[in-house]
């Protein structure tokens, strides 16, 4: 049981921008996916998450290629959060957090989704917002929203099987202190048995809280493991073009990454 | 994994606020309104209609004598005038709003209308068509004549609401500027369309060209109002059906896929309903401009954008509001007529502005 990637590719006009790749993301774990601008980071959640149809290769629900899924019950088992979204209408922030319930409620959403979509705000500090206009909030507050309504989408205790959060830039804006409740939001998602894959940028956080990374460069995996074991100085000069020390710290889970300044880009 | 060693966030936790999911429920309002405004246009006119008389014509009927009833003359402006006209009334504005309501989640965006978007001109368009036609292809076509109006309205609304969406971006993101140009666009080609068809037809079919341009209830008779009835109620009905999934469209055409929506042939169902909606009610009205726009933009300042309160209170509204300007078109400068659509427009042009202005202070 899994969301498995297998030999996919995706070509845009004549070029190969994601693959060929596989990867597997397992319950109870949080996948960190890194690399720098262009790497296919995105394209590959899109890949992941059947928004966009890979031109070779497959993408595996539980073992069931995920587009022969039925739309309702995919939505109940995996859960997007893009990077931006664009809802320009003022739903409240508890409205939006009860959309996300919408696979579940057949009509009118019971108590239960309402139970669900609050301890989504609450996931995400978001419930003193509960009342508000989504339009009224700040960028990072919107984001904190959308996650809750995607939390709320995968809340179903009831629901048998796995559940997959596949997350894309989900601390983009936010605050430092919001940058961590999100991604413990998230590790606490896969404690109870989900998966998480995020896409992040923080090197930092991702070793904090990942409990595997995938390094993308030009569309494929070039490294996949334990954050201790994938970060090193050569690997971020090589892959990000940056000088940096990677150290042990006390306390810290996973290594630190220093940067010092860009490297020259290798050969 | 362990999160252990970080200093806890949830220390930033605001105190917790109640939850107010309670949301108004305006139906007996809008109920009370649109009986109100039916009532009203039903009386008032050129013949008088007293209530009074009314109700004890009625109640007559059943027996009772409250010494009031109507004279024959009022009987018969009642019965074969003014309830046929105040009840296409009902259903067009209905339908208009609603489809305004529903073509807006869409798009994504609170300015479009079935006027703006060339929904409203693609329909007078097929229906200006298809009357011009009438004598070469009546021979042909027999009993299924009567259809040839409101089928070509209908593919009229259905071929310039998918040129909309498509020179709009439909597809992605939704950007106000494109899908205004892109109304404009088809409103202009199909208008030019009509222009060519109407010096092509005889004075006999131009009955007057301000009927489609600015749109009419004075058409209305019971044959109309069977004829329109039926589609008009199943596009209504097909739209209401949708108010869950317009919701979750609202977030986004991914977002929307990702909770289980079949957003393609939710797209299709949408504009094959609004066209369906709008063209019906072209041909037998005209273009009635703005009245989609007016009342789901009120609405969601009062209500919320909630399509499953914002549809059925947006199909009360839009019918009050034109039966309502139609009663004004009828009675403010007896014995002509003003045209109606223009009265929606004088209501519906500050409401737009204004939606443009604070889009574009957003």
């Amino acid at each position: 049981m899994s969301l498995e990637v297998r030999g996919i590719e995706v070509w845009r006009g004549r070029g190969r921008t994601l693959g060929p790749m596989d990867l597997t993301l397992q319950p109870g774990e949080v996948l960190a996916v890194v690399g720098p601008n262009g790497a296919g980071k995105s394209t590959l959640l899109s890949a992941m998450s059947g928004e966009l149809r890979c031109s070779t290769g497959e993408v595996l629900l539980d073992g069931t290629p995920l587009l022969q899924w039925k739309p309702r019950e995919r939505a109940m088992r995996l859960g997007v959060l893009p990077q931006e979204s664009s809802l320009g209408f003022g739903f409240t922030a508890l409205e939006v957090a009860l959309l996300g319930r919408s696979p579940h409620a057949s009509r009118a959403e019971g108590s239960a989704d309402l139970a669900a979509a609050v301890a989504a705000l609450d996931a995400t500090d978001t419930r003193h917002l509960a009342s508000r206009s989504y339009l009224t909030l700040s960028g990072g507050e919107r984001q904190r929203v959308q996650l809750s309504r995607v939390l709320a989408q995968l809340s179903d205790p009831l629901a048998s099987g796995h559940r997959y959060l596949l997350l894309d830039e989900p601390t983009a804006s936010l605050d430092l202190a919001h940058q961590h409740l999100v991604l413990e939001a998230a590790a606490r998602f896969a404690q109870a048995g989900g998966a998480v894959l995020a896409v992040l940028h923080d090197l930092n956080l991702a070793a904090r809280y990942a409990h595997r990374m995938a390094v993308l460069a030009e569309g494929r995996v070039v490294e996949l493991g334990a954050p201790a074991q994938v970060l090193s100085q050569e690997l971020v000069a090589r892959v990000f073009g940056l000088r940096v020390q990677v150290v042990e710290w006390p306390g810290s889970p996973g290594p630190l990454v220093i940067p010092e300044g860009r490297a020259p880009l290798p050969p | 994994m362990s999160a252990s060693g970080i200093a806890p966030v949830s220390a930033t936790y605001r105190t917790q606020e109640p939850i107010h999911p309670a949301a108004p429920r305006p139906w007996l309002l809008l109920t009370a309104l649109l009986l109100g405004v039916v009532l009203l246009s039903l009386a008032v006119g050129a013949v008088p209609v007293p209530l009074l008389a009314l109700a004890g014509s009625l109640l007559e009927r059943v027996g009772l004598d409250i010494g009031h009833k109507l004279e024959s003359v009022q009987q018969a402006v009642l019965l074969s005038i003014r309830l046929p006209r105040v009840t296409l009334g009902i259903m067009v504005g209905a339908v208009l709003a609603t489809c305004g309501a529903a073509l807006q989640a869409l798009f994504r965006n609170p300015l479009v209308e079935p006027g703006l978007l060339g929904t409203s001109s693609g329909a007078a368009l097929g229906a200006v068509g298809a009357i011009v036609m009438d004598v070469a292809l009546s021979a042909h076509l027999g009993s299924l004549r009567m259809l040839a109006v409101p089928g070509a309205a209908f593919m009229g609304a259905l071929g310039a609401t998918l040129l909309a969406h498509r020179l709009g971006g439909g597809g992605g993101r939704t950007e106000t500027a494109r899908i205004l140009l892109a109304g404009v666009a088809v409103s202009a080609g199909a208008g030019a369309g009509i222009g060519l068809l109407t010096q092509m037809a005889t004075d006999a079919q131009l009955r007057s060209i301000t009927f489609w341009t600015w749109g009419s209830l004075g058409g209305a008779s019971w044959d109309v109002v069977g004829a329109a009835t039926p589609p008009l109620l199943i596009a209504l009905g097909l739209l209401l059906r949708e108010a869950r999934t317009l919701n979750l469209l609202l977030l986004g055409e991914r977002e929307a896929w990702h909770l289980g929506v079949d957003v393609e042939r939710l797209k299709r169902r949408l504009i094959l309903a609004a066209a369906l909606g709008v063209g019906a009610a072209v041909s037998v009205t005209g273009v009635i401009a703005f009245v989609g726009l007016l009342v789901p933009a009120l609405l969601r300042l009062a209500l919320g954008p909630d399509h499953r309160r914002l549809l059925s209170a947006s199909a009360l509204l839009g019918a009050s509001l034109l039966v309502g300007a139609d009663l004004l078109a009828r009675t403010a400068a007896i014995p002509s007529e003003l045209p109606v659509g223009a009265l929606t427009s004088v209501l519906g042009v500050p409401v737009f502005i204004g939606l443009l202005s604070r889009k574009g202070a957003a």
